[in-house]
């Protein structure tokens, strides 16, 4: 039961961060009390809150959900069950529904705005977006080394692509196209339902000393065509002066043919 | 692309729409239009996880997934123009006096939600998750498969990934993309955020207009508030506001912004009219949960129970708890086959 407590604590602690909206929520909850107009909705939202706090804290209920139904890692998730901002608004439009039309009442929406915005942290920034540089909003370079490649592999007559890219690529590719075929995609930046050629394959792709004629095995036993390599370290260099063919260079990517 | 700009607007605006008519009692006409819209979309939802769990597990094409759900969509929006034949004029006269008669407040609201919307839908935010969301719409088309290729790879699966097959949200993306011809990657980082964002504020509107009494003052004031609140939800990553706001088209997103908050609008509206069609609706929103996310099982049932037995109370109504509970029973169904193919 402490491993659930502490399960409940910690992931409470992890969804509200620094932020003051549970405080908030649980002061909409009493505005709804004493405000709200029809009593209906008064025992309605607030006991909602109450209900919810309840099953989510008691470490039975809780041990239960996290055996069952969500598990401990994502607990955090029951919170998408507490409609926080639906009764947050409701507690300030129960709180402006008791004053009179008129400055006053705009005033109080205002000062609840700021409150709001306060006790919160804007989601709106630009370390999260980004211009998008193409009409897939995916990284700028992957329209043009999926087509490069799909370009040679028609010259070269081979009907199956198949690539070993880098971990700054790995999730993006199959996005673009999905008749690229790939030996890992992003599962095995998660270690995720690997082969024992598959692990190898990404563990010695990511070595900048590598085991070039192992890797080189890997590859042909994958039935790997092309690979994609980040030109950080000089890396690409690595794999030139190793008479690996380069198909074609975008951005800081070099796309080699495999040897075969 | 105009032709399948237009193809993605009549499947994921006008279909919806049409099919949520069929809701419309005699003569109603005081509920906003736009719960016939959260009503249709999520009935359409509903009748997709119906549908697109067997063809999963037969390992059908998708082409045929898209074949009977845009056959019986058709049909529905068929049934639906019969019906209404008569009433579309008033409803767009309707629509037009809401629009019309909209405080400032209102409009406020309006343009913050459109503020919203065009940040996602301008600039874009690359979010790791979609390596198997979106790589699965994209992977289903390209292949005509549904769930039958693993997407970060390609290979063939084995065995069908119990976490994922019995929310087949990246399948429902792929039916649009091959209705459209519209790329799955561009509905689902550039068109479908556009559609959502404000389902997600109408959904609340429609709580708040419920709740509120209908004054159109008070809803804006209510939908600034809710708005304000999403916007600044970043002090964490795990909340619906973030999600609202940098990944709207994954199926998560989509349970907590639109599908939970759904439960409290189309809840009140069965438990103060309590008509079947009512109940179904609400039926097929859990069902929707399921589709969207495997998540929904559990946490739309737990919504909804909770809910349920807060209004049983409020209302002394053991029907409310009871009805609800059989409303449910599809989550409990798809939490059976989850552990038995665990």
């Amino acid at each position: 039961m402490e491993k659930i407590m502490e399960a409940v604590v910690t992931t409470y602690e992890k969804y509200v961060g620094s932020s003051w909206h549970m405080v908030l929520l649980a002061v909409a909850a009493v505005f709804i009390l004493f405000f709200a107009k029809e009593k209906k909705y008064k025992i309605i939202f607030s006991g909602y809150v109450i209900l919810f706090g309840i099953i989510y804290l008691c470490p039975f209920t809780a041990w239960i959900i996290i055996k069952t139904f969500i598990g401990r890692t994502v607990y955090w998730r029951m919170f998408w069950s507490l409609p926080s901002a639906l009764i947050i608004a409701y507690g300030c439009s129960c709180l402006l529904g008791r004053i009179p039309a008129g400055w006053v009442k705009a005033l109080t929406a205002i000062a609840c705005v700021v409150c709001i915005s306060v006790t919160g942290k804007i989601v709106v920034n630009m370390d999260i977006y980004d211009s998008n540089t193409n009409r897939f909003k995916l990284p700028a370079a992957v329209p043009g080394i999926c087509e490069l490649i799909k370009s040679d592999a028609q010259q070269q007559g081979l009907e199956v692509v198949k690539v070993v890219a880098c971990n700054s690529l790995v999730s993006y590719i199959r996005q673009y196209d999905a008749s690229i075929l790939m030996p890992y995609g992003r599962n095995a930046l998660r270690q995720e339902g690997l082969s024992t050629n598959e692990a190898e394959l990404f563990e010695l792709f990511n070595q900048e000393e590598t085991n070039y004629e192992r890797l080189n095995i890997l590859m042909t036993e994958e039935e790997c065509n092309y690979f994609i390599v980040s030109d950080t370290a000089g890396i690409k260099d690595k794999y030139l002066a190793k008479g690996y063919q380069p198909v074609g260079e975008i951005e800081v990517y070099t796309i080699f043919r495999t040897v075969q | 692309m105009i032709l399948k700009l237009i193809l993605f607007c009549i499947a994921m605006l006008v279909m919806p729409f049409m099919v949520g008519m069929l809701y419309m009692e005699k003569e109603q006409f005081e509920e906003p239009i736009v719960l016939r819209y959260l009503q249709g979309i999520v009935t359409i939802w509903g009748i997709f996880q119906i549908v697109a769990i067997p063809l999963i597990f037969m390992r059908e094409r998708l082409t045929l997934l898209t074949g009977i759900i845009g056959g019986i969509v058709c049909a529905l929006c068929l049934l639906s123009l019969i019906l209404n034949f008569k009433r579309i004029p008033y409803i767009i006269m309707t629509l037009f006096r809401q629009i019309k008669s909209m405080p400032w407040q209102m409009w406020v609201a309006v343009l913050l939600v459109l503020l919203q919307t065009v940040l996602l839908v301008r600039y874009c935010h690359i979010d790791d998750d979609d390596a198997f969301y979106v790589a699965s719409s994209v992977t289903a088309v390209k292949t005509d498969t549904i769930f039958s290729i693993n997407p970060y790879t390609g290979a063939v699966y084995n065995v069908l990934p119990a976490r994922y097959v019995l929310a087949p949200f990246p399948a429902f993306i792929a039916v649009i993309s091959q209705v459209s011809g519209i790329h799955s990657t561009i509905i689902a980082h550039t068109l479908l955020p556009a559609i959502l964002i404000p389902l997600s504020y109408i959904v609340f509107g429609l709580v708040g207009n419920r709740i509120l009494k209908r004054d159109k003052r008070m809803i804006g004031y209510f939908l600034i508030l809710v708005s304000v609140i999403q916007l600044f939800s970043g002090y964490s990553v795990y909340t619906p506001g973030v999600f609202l706001l940098t990944r709207i088209w994954q199926g998560k997103a989509v349970l907590t912004n639109i599908l939970l908050p759904a439960v409290f609008c189309l809840g009140l509206v069965a438990y103060e009219k309590r008509l079947k069609r009512n109940w179904i609706v609400l039926l097929l929103l859990m069902l929707a949960s399921c589709m969207v996310s495997s998540m929904g099982v559990f946490l739309a049932a737990m919504t909804l129970g909770i809910f349920a037995l807060i209004n049983g109370i409020a209302n002394k109504s053991f029907k409310i708890v009871f009805y609800s509970f059989l409303c449910c029973i599809p989550n409990l169904i798809y939490a059976g086959i989850y552990l038995f193919i665990k």
